[in-house]
């Protein structure tokens, strides 16, 4: 039986037969795949303890006619703190669900995989306070979706394509998700959906107001390395409009609401 | 099914029902009914049927009972000071076989699992707190599985008990009886570091 080698974060684990689990994993080579860890449900198995959801490991896998197998299993990173604090399991539970709708099958993209691994371990070191959560959570939002080419527009009118400081004054921007970011003040007078509410058969909010401070965090955070938005600071207001905005956007390109959200809520309330 | 006369074919489906139960093992279960003695067919017909019309949840605990309350929350032997939180009857049921545990039980009928969205609100926690807050519990023991769903679930419940100024504890992790450490993961020897006691 052909076998191989991937070197992968676990995103899902669910229970399948009587004692089996079959594993999501996103590999930095080889993309997203599926694959079953036989036994792992049992006391005995030395895979129980590796297939762990959020667990970055070294897997030895064989080839199956329809699903492939784990074979043996060794732990790089077991991220243990994710899942031994509810706010980081909630922050690492929407992680995992948003890279798994967002990576394809068997279609590589080692950036996201980097971009995983870097905010599980800036997760794991954080104190588990709602605002840093808030914080690991923003900065993961934007710059997956970035890779994922689904960044907002934030330089420029999501609509005209003119740029925000030709229209942008020190007053709140309007963030459109149906528009796909910012726009500018005439963009969004002849827009037809134009209020906080949600209208239409768009799903959430049509306009998210920013203020100016953050539009400019979120503009920096998009590009900014794992470093520099670590040290950059939040203010309560900037983090509540963000995560207004970001969750609004990811909604709408998504066209569901992630399942893990409002565990997340209640666990940040 | 053509091939099959009419009650053959409908018990062949009705075992089909059953999980874990493909055609060809449900034409050997039905095969090997029409080959039992009647009197057997009848009582396999009737504890099934007594099954599911007598066996409910008992409405202290949710423990799978054939009356109310059920024989562990009606037993006067048992410690009702203290109270182990389970996920489900059958975890219930293992827990019974240690014959260590002496106090009472509360299944949760499930566990919390933010990556399916379910949630806490399908959780018998409300009828926990309800209970714990009527007094005379002293400790909750989270006997969740160690999973991540299970973990999420007792630092949930955890979360919730800690303000009534109870004692929650949680069962131990660690290297099962009779294991290797050899062949122990890594992740499981390290629950097993930390929870070392004296000896």
């Amino acid at each position: 039986m052909p076998s191989y080698k991937a070197d992968g974060i676990i995103l899902k684990a669910r229970d399948f037969g009587e004692s089996d689990r079959i594993l999501t994993i996103l590999d930095r080579s080889l993309g997203k795949l599926e694959a079953v860890a036989k036994g792992t449900r049992r006391t005995q198995s030395v895979l129980r303890g590796p297939c762990q959801p959020f667990s970055h490991n070294l897997f030895f896998l064989w080839q199956g006619r329809t699903l492939d197998g784990v074979s043996e299993c060794e732990i790089v990173e077991s991220f243990a703190p994710l899942r031994d604090d509810l706010l980081k399991l909630a922050a690492a539970s929407y992680m995992v669900e948003l890279v798994d709708d967002i990576a394809r099958d068997q279609d590589p993209n080692p950036d996201i995989f980097d971009l995983t691994l870097e905010h599980f371990r800036r997760l794991e070191a954080a104190e588990p306070t709602p605002a840093n959560v808030n914080h690991i959570l923003r900065s993961f939002d934007l710059r997956l979706l970035g890779l994922a080419g689904f960044s907002p527009s934030l330089d420029a009118c999501a609509t005209c394509g003119q740029p925000v400081g030709l229209w942008a004054g020190v007053g709140a921007v309007a963030f459109s998700p149906v528009a796909g970011g910012v726009v500018c003040p005439a963009c969004r007078a002849v827009s037809a959906g134009d209020g906080e509410e949600g209208q239409g058969d768009t799903p959430g909010p049509v306009v998210i107001l920013l203020a100016a401070g953050t539009l400019a965090t979120m503009r920096h955070l998009a590009t900014a390395t794992t470093e520099q938005a670590r040290i950059l600071r939040l203010t309560p207001r900037a983090a509540k409009e963000m995560e207004r905005a970001l969750r609004a956007h990811i909604l709408y390109h998504l066209d569901r609401q992630l399942k893990s959200l409002d565990f997340l809520d209640s666990v940040l309330e | 099914m053509s091939h099959y006369p009419d009650a053959l074919a409908r018990l062949v489906q009705e075992f089909m029902r059953l999980p874990g139960i493909g055609p060809k093992t449900a034409q050997r279960l039905a095969f090997f009914v029409l080959r039992m003695e009647e009197r057997d067919v009848l009582a396999l017909a009737s504890a099934l049927a007594d099954a599911k019309r007598k066996i409910q949840r008992c409405q202290v605990c949710y423990n799978l009972a054939d009356a109310q309350p059920c024989r562990i929350c009606s037993d006067p032997r048992r410690d009702s000071s203290i109270l182990c939180v389970v996920e489900e009857a059958n975890d219930l049921i293992a827990m019974e076989k240690t014959r260590t545990y002496a106090g009472l039980y509360h299944v949760l009928e499930g566990c919390l699992s933010p990556l399916e969205g379910i949630g806490p609100e399908t959780l018998r926690l409300p009828e926990l707190l309800k209970r714990v807050k009527a007094g005379g519990t002293k400790e909750v023991i989270l006997a969740t599985n160690p999973t991540v769903e299970g973990e999420a679930t007792a630092m949930y419940v955890a979360r919730l008990l800690k303000p009534l100024g109870l004692k929650v504890t949680r069962i131990a992790r660690g290297i099962p009886v009779g294991g290797d450490l050899e062949y122990t993961d890594e992740a499981t020897l390290a629950r097993a570091l930390e929870g070392r006691r004296d000896m």
